[in-house]
C-alpha cells in the first residue's frame, strides 16, 4: 500500500480508533498487530523477512546479555550482527546486480521491477536491530525479553517505510506508558500536515524541474544545470524532511515521538556541522556503532587514523543507500571534503583568529560553500550512473557543450515558469522559518496560545496552499526506495 | 480509559471533525465542478457516442498515433481513441468496451511503436492516465491494488487538486482537451517544436527506455493475439501501423528490442490475417513534419494521413480486384 495514498489513511484511522478503544495493555499488542498488516499490505515476502530478522536479534541479545559476557558470547554477537548485516547487503547487491542487468547499469529506481527485491524498510530495522544487539553486548541497556516488544520496534509502521532510525532505549521507554494524549495527537497531526506541505508544495514541484535536467544534461546550459543541482538539495531537503514529519507525527498519534532528523541543515557553517544536522538519526547511528569504534581501534595512527576513520564512516553512509557506484562516489566526495576540513581545522582556526575581518566574510560566505559542495555531491547522488553524473559535471563548465552556458530555458527545465518557482522558492522560505520556530519553545508556545480561529486560519492556509501549490500524489518519497 | 480522558480525546475528535468540515464542503465542490471539465477521455466518448452508429475505422494507440493519425483525413468515418501513454491493455479493454456499439466497424488500426511492446502504463510515469479509463470510460484497472486508490474515485485527486483550484477560477469552463477534435485526433498547437538532433533524439530514447521492460513483453503480446483473436472473430480488419520518427532516433533504437517486436507483429499479422504496414523510415516525411524525433505535427500528421489513407485504399483495391473479377466471371457464367 503506498504511503501516500486513500487506503493507507483510512488504515491509520482504523487503527487510531481501535488504539484509542483499547485498554492500555494491550496498545502495544494493537501497533503490533497493525505494523504487521501494513507490511504485509506491501509485500508478505518481506514481511517473513522482517520477523526472521528480528528473531535472529532477539535470540542473540538474550545470548549475549551481560554480565555473561566472554568469547562465547562475543562469537554469538559478532555472528549474529554479521547475519543481519548479510542479509542487508545480500538485498542491496541483489538490487545492484538487477539494476545493472535491467536497466543498462543504473542504480535501482523508484518504480516497478527493478527496485522490487530490497524488502521495504529493510535498511533502517536492519540497522535499528543491530545497534540494539550492540547495545546489550556492550552492556548499555538490557535484552528484551519480550518477542512482542522487540518485533514492535523493529516494525512500527510509521517509521518502517523511511525512518527515522529510533534508538532501542528511546523506543521502549515510550511504549512501556501508551497514553492517550490529546496534546501529543494534535502536535502529530500538525506534524503531518507540515510534512505533506513541504513534500507537495516544495519537493515535487521541484521534481519536475531537477528531473528533466538529469534526464538530459547535455541539451541544457551550464546555469540551468547549476540552478537544477542547486535546487535538487532544496528538493531532497523539503522531501526527506517531510517524511520525517508525517513519520514523526504519525508516531505520534499513538503516543511515540520518534527522533528528529534534520535541524536547519542549510544553515551549517561547514560541512562537518552539515552532516550533524542531516540525516541525523543515520549519522548518529554511524557515528555511535561505526565511526567511534574505528576511531579507537585507529587511534595510534593519529591523523591518518581520523582520516581513514572518515573516509570509511562516509562510505558506509554512500552505499546504506545502495551498492552503486554513484551512492559510493557521494560518500567518498563528501568523505574527503570531511577529512580534509577535518586535518586543516586547526591551521584554518589560527589563520583566522589573527584576520578577524576575514573570518566576518567567511561567516557569511561559509553556509553558502557548504550548500554547494553538499548540492554538487548530490548530482552523483542523483544521477543514474557514473557516465551520466560526470557527463553533468561536464556541462557544468560553461566552455563545453552547443548550448550557450547562460541560457535559461524554463520551458527546457520541465516548463517550470520562473513565477512558479519564485513561488516554490517562497514556499521554501515559510518552511525554514516554520523549522527555525519549531526549535524555539517560546514560538511554539506563543502559536498555541493564539485565538483558535488564528490557529485554524493557519492550518486552512496550509491546506491550501498544500493543494492549491502542490503536485499531490505525483512523486514518491525519495528516502522510501532505499 | 479515564472519562477525562475519553473526553478530552472525543473532544479532539469533534475539533477535528469541525475543522474538516469547511475542507469536505470544498473538495465536494470541485468534484462537482471537475465533472463538468471535458477532458481528452469525455470528449472521445461523448463524441463517439454520437457516431457510433457510422464509425466503420478506429485508431488505437498512443501519443504517436494521437497526434500522428487524422481520422478526418482517412477514407470512411474514422475515430481516434488514442490517447498519451495508451499502453495495449487499454487499446485491448477500450475494443471490447465498445466493440458491441460500433456496428459499422470493418477496420481498426492498432500502432506499434518502439516501446509498445515493452511498457505498461502502471508503470510508467503517466500511470496516473490509468484512472481515466477507470473513470470516464469504467474499464477494469489492470492491478487490483491500485483499485483502491483516491484517483479511481475522484477526479480531483486525479487531475490534481491544483487543477481543480484552477478551474474553479475559471468556473469549471476551461476544457482540459483544448485540442482535441470531433473525432478524437489531437492538434499539436503549431507553435511547438522540440527539436530533432542527436541529442533531443538520445533524450527521447531515454524516456522510453526508462520505462520499457522485457518482463512486459510477454504479456503485451499476450493482449494483442486477444485483441486479434477478438477483432478477427467479429470480421473487423486489424492494420498494424509503424508511425515515421526522424532518422536520429531511429538511429538509437536498440536493434534487438525492435526487431523482437517487430517480428512478433509480423508473424501474429501473417497468422491472423492482419496488415502490417512500417513506416518507421518513411522518406516523404520533411523534418518541419515532426513535433519532435517521434511525434509528428498537425502538418506531418496531415500528409502522414494521406500516406496512410493511399496505402490502404491501396489494399482494399488490390483485396476488391479480384473479387470483382471473381463476380464478373460469376455474372458471365450466369448470363443466357
Amino acid at each position: 500500500m503506498p504511503f501516500v495514498s486513500l487506503s493507507t489513511g483510512l488504515f491509520v484511522l482504523a487503527v487510531l480508533a481501535v488504539f484509542q478503544l483499547s485498554p492500555p495493555r494491550l496498545r502495544a499488542v494493537v501497533l503490533l498487530v497493525a505494523s504487521y498488516a501494513f507490511y504485509l499490505a506491501w509485500s508478505p515476502q518481506g514481511a517473513i523477512w522482517l520477523l526472521a530478522v528480528s528473531a535472529v536479534a532477539y535470540l542473540a541479545a538474550l545470548a549475549v546479555e551481560r554480565p555473561r559476557a566472554g568469547a562465547r558470547q562475543a562469537l554469538v554477537a559478532l555472528s549474529a550482527v554479521a547475519c543481519l548485516l548479510t542479509v542487508l547487503l545480500g538485498f542491496k547487491l541483489a538490487d545492484a546486480l538487477r539494476a545493472h542487468l535491467g536497466a543498462g547499469g543504473g542504480k535501482t529506481g523508484g518504480d516497478g521491477l527493478v527496485a522490487a527485491l530490497l524488502p521495504l524498510g529493510m535498511s533502517y530495522y536492519v540497522f535499528k536491530l543491530v545497534g540494539y544487539l550492540l547495545d546489550v553486548y556492550w552492556g548499555r541497556r538490557p535484552a528484551v525479553h519480550s518477542f512482542a516488544a522487540l518485533a514492535l520496534y523493529a516494525s512500527f509502521f510509521p517509521q518502517i517505510v523511511a525512518g527515522p532510525i529510533e534508538r532501542p532505549d528511546d523506543f521502549f521507554a515510550q511504549v512501556e506508558r501508551l497514553e492517550l494524549d490529546p496534546e501529543g495527537i494534535a502536535a502529530g497531526l500538525r506534524r503531518i500536515l507540515f510534512g505533506f506541505f513541504k513534500k507537495f508544495a516544495i519537493a515535487d514541484r521541484l521534481a519536475v524541474l531537477v528531473g528533466a535536467a538529469h534526464a538530459d544534461p547535455a541539451t541544457h546550459s551550464a546555469l540551468e544545470l547549476f540552478i537544477a543541482a542547486d535546487l535538487f538539495a532544496l528538493q531532497m531537503y523539503a522531501d526527506f524532511s517531510g517524511f520525517t514529519d508525517i513519520a514523526i507525527g504519525l508516531g505520534q498519534l499513538f503516543g511515540v515521538k520518534g527522533p528528529e532528523n534534520f535541524q536547519l541543515p542549510f544553515f551549517a557553517r561547514s560541512l562537518p556541522e552539515f552532516w550533524r544536522r542531516w540525516h541525523m538519526s543515520l549519522t548518529s547511528w554511524l557515528t555511535d556503532y561505526l565511526f567511534t569504534p574505528l576511531r579507537m581501534a585507529l587511534r595510534d595512527f593519529g591523523q591518518a587514523g581520523l582520516a581513514l576513520a572518515i573516509l570509511v564512516n562516509m562510505l558506509a553512509i554512500g552505499v546504506w543507500h545502495g551498492l552503486s557506484l554513484t551512492y559510493a562516489a557521494f560518500g567518498l566526495f563528501n568523505g574527503l571534503a570531511l577529512a580534509a576540513s577535518a586535518l586543516t581545522l586547526s591551521r584554518r582556526t589560527a589563520f583566522y583568529r589573527t584576520r578577524p575581518r576575514l573570518s566576518k566574510v567567511r561567516a557569511v560566505l561559509a553556509p553558502v560553500v557548504t550548500f554547494h559542495l553538499f548540492a554538487a555531491s548530490l548530482i552523483l547522488f542523483r544521477a543514474n550512473s557514473m557516465a551520466s553524473a560526470l557527463g553533468y559535471f561536464a556541462h557544468l563548465v560553461p566552455a563545453r557543450g552547443a548550448v550557450p552556458a547562460f541560457r535559461h530555458d524554463w520551458g527546457q527545465l520541465g516548463g517550470l515558469a520562473p513565477r512558479s518557482l519564485l513561488v516554490i522558492l517562497l514556499t521554501a522560505v515559510v518552511m525554514e522559518a516554520i523549522h527555525w520556530a519549531r526549535g524555539e519553545p517560546r514560538a511554539v508556545e506563543r502559536f498555541l496560545t493564539l485565538p483558535r480561529a488564528l490557529r485554524w486560519g493557519a492550518y486552512y492556509a496550509a491546506v491550501i496552499a498544500t493543494l492549491a501549490l502542490g503536485e499531490v500524489g505525483a512523486h514518491a518519497f525519495i528516502y522510501a526506495q532505499f | 480509559m479515564p472519562s477525562s480522558d475519553r473526553q478530552s480525546i472525543l473532544g479532539l475528535w469533534a475539533r477535528l471533525l469541525a475543522f474538516s468540515a469547511p475542507l469536505l464542503a470544498g473538495w465536494l465542490l470541485l468534484e462537482w465542478g471537475m465533472g463538468r471539465v471535458p477532458t481528452s477521455h469525455s470528449v472521445k466518448r461523448d463524441r463517439l457516442a454520437a457516431l457510433a452508429g457510422e464509425v466503420e475505422t478506429v485508431i488505437l494507440g498512443s501519443s504517436e498515433a494521437y497526434y500522428g493519425i487524422v481520422p478526418k483525413r482517412l477514407t470512411g468515418s474514422a475515430f481516434s481513441l488514442a490517447n498519451s501513454s495508451q499502453s495495449l491493455y487499454y487499446d485491448d479493454a477500450l475494443i471490447e468496451h465498445l466493440l458491441p456499439r460500433l456496428p459499422r466497424l470493418r477496420r481498426v488500426i492498432v500502432p506499434i511503436s518502439y516501446f509498445t511492446l515493452y511498457f505498461q502504463l502502471y508503470d510508467h510515469e503517466e500511470s496516473w492516465r490509468q484512472y481515466q479509463y477507470a473513470q470516464v470510460w469504467g474499464l477494469p484497472l489492470q492491478r487490483p491494488a491500485d483499485r483502491l486508490s483516491l484517483r479511481r474515485f475522484s477526479r480531483v485527486a486525479l487531475y490534481t487538486p491544483r487543477v481543480a483550484i484552477q478551474e474553479l477560477f475559471h468556473r469549471f469552463r476551461m476544457s482540459l482537451a483544448p485540442q482535441v477534435d470531433d473525432r478524437g485526433w489531437y492538434h499539436v498547437p503549431e507553435a511547438e517544436h522540440w527539436g530533432l538532433g542527436p541529442a533531443e533524439a538520445r533524450g527521447r530514447l531515454a524516456v522510453h527506455e526508462s520505462f520499457m521492460h522485457e518482463a512486459y513483453f510477454g504479456p503485451n503480446a499476450a493482449v494483442l493475439r486477444r485483441l486479434l483473436t477478438t477483432l478477427r472473430g467479429r470480421g473487423v480488419d486489424v492494420v498494424f501501423v509503424t508511425t515515421p520518427v526522424w532518422p536520429t532516433y531511429q538511429a538509437g533504437m536498440r536493434p534487438e528490442l525492435w526487431n523482437r517486436a517487430r517480428s512478433t507483429v509480423e508473424q501474429l499479422a501473417r497468422e491472423y490475417g492482419a496488415l502490417y504496414l512500417s513506416f518507421l523510415h518513411e522518406p516523404r516525411m520533411r523534418a518541419e513534419d515532426f513535433l519532435d524525433c517521434d511525434h509528428l505535427n498537425a502538418q506531418g500528421a496531415l500528409r502522414f494521413t494521406a500516406i496512410l489513407d493511399a496505402s490502404l485504399r491501396a489494399r482494399d483495391e488490390a483485396a476488391a480486384r479480384p473479387t470483382a473479377e471473381a463476380a464478373a466471371a460469376h455474372a458471365g457464367e450466369l448470363a443466357p
